[in-house]
């Protein structure tokens, strides 16, 4: 031994050379070496201390000074303490001090290096903090290392008390090797400690492993086991070990992996939903409360379950898509789905997402934005541009049928003009003229069509009166009496006398009344006309029924001519072909609609819309 | 004066049949000149014909804006009906509207008869290009 130690002694020559503050102790406590900053600081001179115990050398720092460096010789590094001077003088000032094993280059322990290190104000207010949390989050107690022995021969293990507050039991408890081992977790545990026992008492081999243990009342905690086989004549008889409470360590590195927000100032700081989804398994693990407020959920709805869960079922073969995109730029462009949150809204929301550059497994972080407002602005967007759509289109139909009618008189004019021109016959002379006549009755026909379609054009803004539509129904009747008796035709109304509806009365009153002359018109031959007219309540709508048994309309056919301009159906000498057309646009311009449903043969049914609003 | 036998009108505007029925008098020599109102009358009265083996008129005046049955319905109808000669049918209108227009090229390519597009007013020298008989196209 000590010739070993003598060979040492001579290889710590290099001391001198450094410039921090260290010293070097042997097994026995013994001070082998210090740097010149570390004898200057404490005022020492290496010949006069060398191979005195530390302790002594330092009586102030008491037992416990003793204890730290016997852990540091078990094994346990850079154990960390605080050391004030009774007198602070300009070089002896407060210091950290570090105890780490001293290793040969076979990785036995042959001493403890003591590295001083001075500390400035600020480094020693948050030392005094992080003790001040230390010691609130161990409910006072400081015992968070505690040292064992082993005596194999007896079978008898010993603790220091720490070790008992470690494992959770009252001092009463006997420890033995088996309930020690116990302790440790069966599932992860349990077996590495045996092993290490073992392999200690067969190969004399040490252990230093980070296990877990289940504290007597069941709380599972982190433990940093060292144990190091003793020889007496080349059998190991016992082994020493420590033992720390290491789960605040553990836990602080481990809530940094899995907590990922705690990376992210801003997580629940921006102005919309975020969350942050495993790339592997897709589960969600975490998510701000922008989020939450969004969905109505608590934070537990979402935590690692997997994300697709949140997403309606038919967008989900869009994923095949966001997945390549994500393998290729490293994030998706925005999509768009309906969720529906926890008091069954339905919101519409986009959701982006990019992978965390920083993220070693390659978080990804998507955000959530409630884009229901502005969907719905679109959409009445949309809607603006197809009424106008067809608005135009109605216009430029509206412009042909103009156009085409107005010519077909010119034309007419010019051509019997010309033939009247030419002609010296009195007999046709007459006839031409009668013609002539003729076609000027029908210009002025088409234009007071075109007038009336105008002026419905024009009405759009004149406001709507609530009216009891039967007394309107009443007045149509009254007017149309004299066609009714001629045709021995009868209106049924069965609509009651409290439907009331809002419309322009002129407008109700020509409705009503295209509609029941239609009817009279459009018999059948040999029958006389009945009309039944009735009244429905709908959601937006007050619906009013005029049915018919007449010649019906093929609607199959003339479908969607039916309410165009100049289309007649039937072989009626009175059909302008405007009537239906002018309905139509008196209805729409009140915001109501008409459709039409008809069997030939049987007879049609108008439903006319008006709307409630 | 060229000498056709049978020339028919379909227009529903008694002006327009009886000014067509005069300019067609003044360009061409014609036996009988019938006119109908509507499609539904004219294709009847086709199928008629067809059915009593009667000869079908060798040129037809086609007006488009008919009740009942409309120009491009007859015509639709009247590709379908068994007829070997090539008839020339005039389509004669006042209409502006380019889907007219483009029914016109629709059927001008599906049937083998003659279909031509008129504009109204039609005028002497229109008359006697269009009444002229439709070369087989055999």
């Amino acid at each position: 031994m000590l010739k070993s130690n003598k060979s040492i002694i001579s290889s710590l020559d290099w001391i001198a050379q450094i410039p921090s503050s260290i010293a070097i102790i042997d097994t026995d406590l013994r001070l082998k070496s210090a740097s010149p900053k570390w004898l200057s600081t404490f005022n020492f001179s290496l010949e006069k201390i060398k191979d005195q115990q530390i302790p002594d050398l330092f009586p102030q720092l008491g037992p416990e000074f003793q204890t730290r460096l016997s852990y540091s010789l078990d094994g346990l590094r850079d154990i960390k303490f605080k050391y004030s001077p009774i007198h602070q003088t300009d070089t002896q000032q407060n210091s950290f001090w570090h105890l780490n094993p001293w290793k040969d280059g076979y990785g036995n322990i042959i001493g403890v290096i003591i590295k001083v290190e001075t500390i400035s104000k600020a480094q020693e207010l948050q030392w005094e903090l992080n003790k001040t949390k230390r010691l609130l989050n161990q409910k006072g107690s400081i015992a968070q290392i505690g040292s064992w022995e082993y005596d194999i021969k007896e079978n008898n293990l010993q603790w220091t008390p720490s070790v008992y507050k470690i494992y959770g039991v009252s001092n009463e408890f006997i420890p033995t090797i088996e309930n020690a081992i116990h302790f440790y977790l069966p599932e992860t545990s349990r077996k590495t400690i045996k092993d290490s026992l073992e392999n200690a008492i067969q190969s004399g081999l040490p252990w230093n492993e980070k296990l877990q243990l289940k504290q007597k009342d069941g709380t599972v905690i982190w433990v940093n086991s060292i144990g190091r086989p003793k020889f007496k004549n080349g059998k190991c008889t016992r082994i020493i070990g420590t033992l720390q409470n290491i789960t605040d360590t553990i836990l602080a590195n481990s809530t940094t992996l899995t907590v990922e927000p705690t990376k992210y100032p801003l997580f629940e700081k921006v102005p919309f939903g975020l969350a942050i989804i495993d790339r592997s398994s897709g589960q969600i693990k975490d998510v701000n409360n922008r989020l939450l407020q969004l969905t109505e959920f608590e934070k537990t709805h979402f935590l690692q379950r997997h994300f697709t869960a949140f997403i309606k079922k038919n967008q989900q073969t869009d994923f095949i898509m966001l997945s390549k995109q994500l393998k290729e730029s490293g994030e998706f462009s925005a999509f768009k789905t309906t969720f529906t949150t926890k008091n069954k809204k339905n919101i519409t929301i986009q959701i982006s997402g990019a992978i965390l550059q920083d993220e070693i497994d390659g978080n990804l972080l998507c955000t959530i934005e409630n884009i229901t407002s502005q969907s719905n602005l679109e959409r009445n967007f949309k809607k603006t541009i197809r009424v106008s759509k067809e608005k135009n289109e109605k216009l430029l139909n509206f412009a042909h049928m103009v156009s085409h009618n107005l010519k077909t008189h010119a034309t007419n004019f010019s051509l019997l003009l010309n033939f009247l021109n030419a002609e010296n016959g009195a007999h046709e002379r007459k006839k031409l003229m009668h013609m002539l006549f003729s076609a000027s009755d029908n210009l002025t026909e088409t234009i007071k069509g075109l007038r009336e379609i105008v002026e419905v054009r024009s009405n759009i803004n004149l406001e709507k009166k609530s009216l009891s539509l039967n007394e309107h129904v009443f007045l149509v009747e009254q007017n149309v009496a004299g066609l009714l008796k001629e045709t021995k035709g009868k209106i049924v109304n069965e609509i009651a006398d409290t439907v009331t509806i809002n419309a322009l009365p002129a407008y109700l009153n020509s409705i009503l009344t295209n509609c029941i002359t239609n009817a009279i018109k459009y018999r059948k031959e040999g029958k006389s006309p009945i009309i039944i007219i009735s009244a429905k309540e709908e959601k937006n709508y007050t619906v009013l029924s005029i049915e018919d048994n007449g010649i019906g309309i093929d609607l199959e056919k003339h479908g969607d001519k039916l309410f165009g301009l100049y289309n007649t159906f039937h072989r009626n000498k009175d059909s302008r072909g405007i009537g239906l057309y002018i309905t139509k646009n008196q209805i729409e311009a009140m915001n109501g609609k008409i459709s039409a449903i008809s069997t030939v043969g049987q007879g049609t049914t108008f439903k006319i819309y008006f709307n409630k609003n | 004066m060229t000498k056709i036998s049978e020339i028919t009108i379909i227009d529903d505007d008694a002006i327009t049949v009886f000014g067509l029925r005069k300019l067609i008098s003044l360009a061409v020599e014609c036996d009988i000149i019938e006119s109908y109102a509507n499609g539904l009358l004219a294709i009847d009265a086709m199928k008629e014909k067809l059915h009593k083996n009667k000869p079908i008129p060798k040129i037809l005046f086609l007006d488009i804006n008919m009740p009942i049955m409309d120009g491009w319905e007859f015509l639709e109808a009247f590709i379908q009906l068994p007829i070997k000669d090539r008839v020339r049918i005039n389509i004669v209108t006042s209409s502006i509207d380019p889907y007219d227009k483009k029914q016109w090229e629709h059927y001008r390519t599906k049937s083998h008869h003659l279909i031509t597009f008129n504009q109204k007013p039609i005028d002497k020298s229109k008359i006697e290009d269009i009444t002229k008989i439709a070369e087989s196209v055999n």
